[in-house]
């Protein structure tokens, strides 16, 4: 699939496959790296996510048709070659410790009884799994993480909370994240990550996870959690 | 320790000051928004009307991305501790200075210790205020504009809005001519008032062609209300629901003008504190320079929805980009 649509006046969006698999990954961030060499100083963001690539112009700097035409000519090399961006063998994986302590995970009781798991259970699978970054968004530093193993899926929370802590570690459908920063959510929490994800140190952001990354959790004590600098205090 | 730099080729530059008495319902410092962070779920925030902040900082010869007040419904008060230039534009807020009734659309001399304050808006709802030579914040991911729900931007780079005691450091280069001039003023074609019905242009777009043609009849065709849970994340559209919109679909990237339809039919116009991607199905994109007009729209305000065309609509920006950028030029 390649097909280029307008967002509005100042984005393109370019689609690159019906459903997010690992397949699609490996395009977007094909499509991603391409766009960066070609047309990378004349855009204002390329914004990937699970299908797609979305492309921020600002009109006083950028011909529309000549970013047109270079999108198309990207896109008619993408879909000729056979070797994509591959995940597995270049990426390091990043691993991220949890503590998975009653205290850190409101939602853990339950999404062992709904998934007719022990929480030590739910712990393992949640544990054993590499996990892959889709997209970026909702928070700064938020990433959307897959595939939850198949028992482990749960449907997200009836009506969201109004405050999840900074370093929730949270699964909703086929879907993983870490909450970066305090904030609404709607997803279980199963455990605490005191790794932070996102901060702005002078004025620049610095954010851990980006799409395409590989992820695994660790389980870790509450003293290992304390000494990493996790909180309980927020 | 302090010397003199007598190899600075530019003009000589002072801090000003001032202080906020009552920031009202919501005063938050902005500039042009925050481009280029949105791939780390950086939202881009920015002034909610471009055209209104615009003709505030080019009234004083200031960079069209130096940092204006946004004040979301006025009653606004503040102190200049030292003299200053300002201009006020935007909603109709009653502006005073030292008590006397100040005309919108205007720049303004002010004394050291003079009071400026605002009413409640009769007219539009966000007005805008810039100093000469911008307010000082810490640039943040190359931006000013304060982000509430990203904790990023403003006074003190951490997101929140402006309080009662802050205070304000504004540059006053030594501006040529023109701008030292006592008042100048928005030409009367160029002012603006806001009423009570506003019609948007729509580029068709993302998701558009997956709209059934009743869905899309419907929607240019009905009249919507602006309702009052409406904020800076987004404008919420009561009215004729739309028949069964296509479901949800997988997240992508969306942006201020977006409009999605949830399942329940009613529209939401994204603005410009809306997250970076999402996963509703999105009808069109409002003209980004109408978006200017829906900035201004209180809740209660009828919305009506035009088809217009991509060309279109990206000419008419490219043409206020230009203008509002241009006007910096003139200070050599």
């Amino acid at each position: 699939m390649f097909q280029i649509v307008d967002s509005g006046d100042t984005a393109i969006t370019v689609y690159l496959a019906d459903r997010p698999s690992q397949h699609s990954l490996s395009r977007v961030l094909t499509f991603v790296d391409r766009l960066k060499q070609v047309v990378g100083d004349t855009l204002q963001d390329i914004v990937p996510s699970y299908c797609g690539v979305t492309l921020y112009f600002d009109v006083l700097r950028c011909d529309y048709f000549l970013l047109r035409k270079k999108i198309r000519d990207i896109g008619q090399a993408l879909n000729a070659e056979q070797s994509l961006f591959s995940a597995d063998e270049d990426t390091q994986i990043i691993s991220l410790p949890v503590y998975y302590g009653e205290e850190s995970a409101p939602d853990l009781a339950r999404v062992a009884q709904a998934c007719n798991l022990t929480q030590a259970e739910v712990i393992q699978l949640h544990s054993s799994q590499t996990y892959c970054v889709f997209a970026l968004g909702f928070r700064p530093g938020f990433a959307f993480m897959g595939d939850v193993p198949e028992v482990l899926r749960v449907p997200r929370l009836d009506s969201p909370r109004k405050r999840v802590p900074a370093g929730s570690v949270a699964i909703a459908g086929n879907q993983a994240a870490v909450y970066p920063s305090a904030s609404p959510g709607g997803w279980n929490l199963i455990g605490r990550c005191p790794t932070p994800l996102f901060s702005c140190r002078d004025g620049q952001p610095e954010v851990l996870l980006s799409v395409g990354a590989q992820v695994r959790f660790e389980a870790i004590s509450r003293s290992e959690y304390i000494q990493l600098g996790g909180r309980f205090d927020e | 320790m302090n010397s003199v730099d007598l190899f600075s080729s530019g003009p000589a530059v002072n801090s000003y000051h001032a202080t906020i008495l009552n920031p009202g319902a919501l005063a938050l410092i902005q500039d042009r928004g925050r481009m280029g962070s949105q791939h780390l779920g950086i939202c881009t925030s920015g002034v909610a009307d471009s055209h209104a902040a615009g003709w505030a900082n080019r009234l004083l010869g200031n960079p069209s991305d130096a940092a204006v007040i946004e004040l979301c419904l006025g009653n606004f008060r503040m102190q200049f501790e030292s003299e200053g230039r300002f201009a006020i534009t935007g909603a109709e807020l009653g502006w005073r200075l030292n008590g006397k009734p100040l005309e919108n659309w205007r720049s303004y001399h002010a004394d050291a210790g003079a009071t400026l304050e605002a009413g409640i808006a009769s007219d539009g709802l966000r007005g805008y205020l810039a100093f000469s030579g911008g307010i000082e914040a810490p640039l943040v991911c190359g931006s000013r504009s304060t982000s509430q729900g990203d904790g990023l931007g403003g006074l003190d780079g951490s997101g929140k809005p402006l309080a009662k005691g802050d205070g304000l450091t504004f540059e006053c280069p030594a501006v040529s001519e023109p701008y030292q001039t006592a008042v100048r003023f928005v030409p009367n074609q160029f002012r603006r008032t806001y009423g009570t019905a506003v019609t948007l242009r729509i580029v068709p777009s993302n998701q558009f062609d997956t709209f059934s043609k009743e869905c899309v009849y419907r929607f240019f065709s009905g009249c919507y209300t602006v309702a009052s849970d409406s904020d800076r994340m987004g404008v919420r559209l009561t009215g004729d629901a739309l028949p069964e919109p296509p479901g949800n679909l997988v997240s992508e990237a969306v942006s201020p003008g977006a409009i999605q339809v949830p399942a329940n039919g009613q529209p939401i116009v994204l603005m410009h504190d809306c997250q970076t991607i999402g996963g509703y199905p999105k009808l069109g994109h409002v003209y980004r320079v109408d978006l200017d007009r829906l900035a201004q729209a209180r809740p209660g305000t009828e919305v009506r929805f035009v088809l217009g065309n991509r060309a279109e609509s990206q000419h008419e920006w490219l043409l206020q980009s230009q203008f509002f950028s241009s006007a910096t030029q003139t200070q050599g």
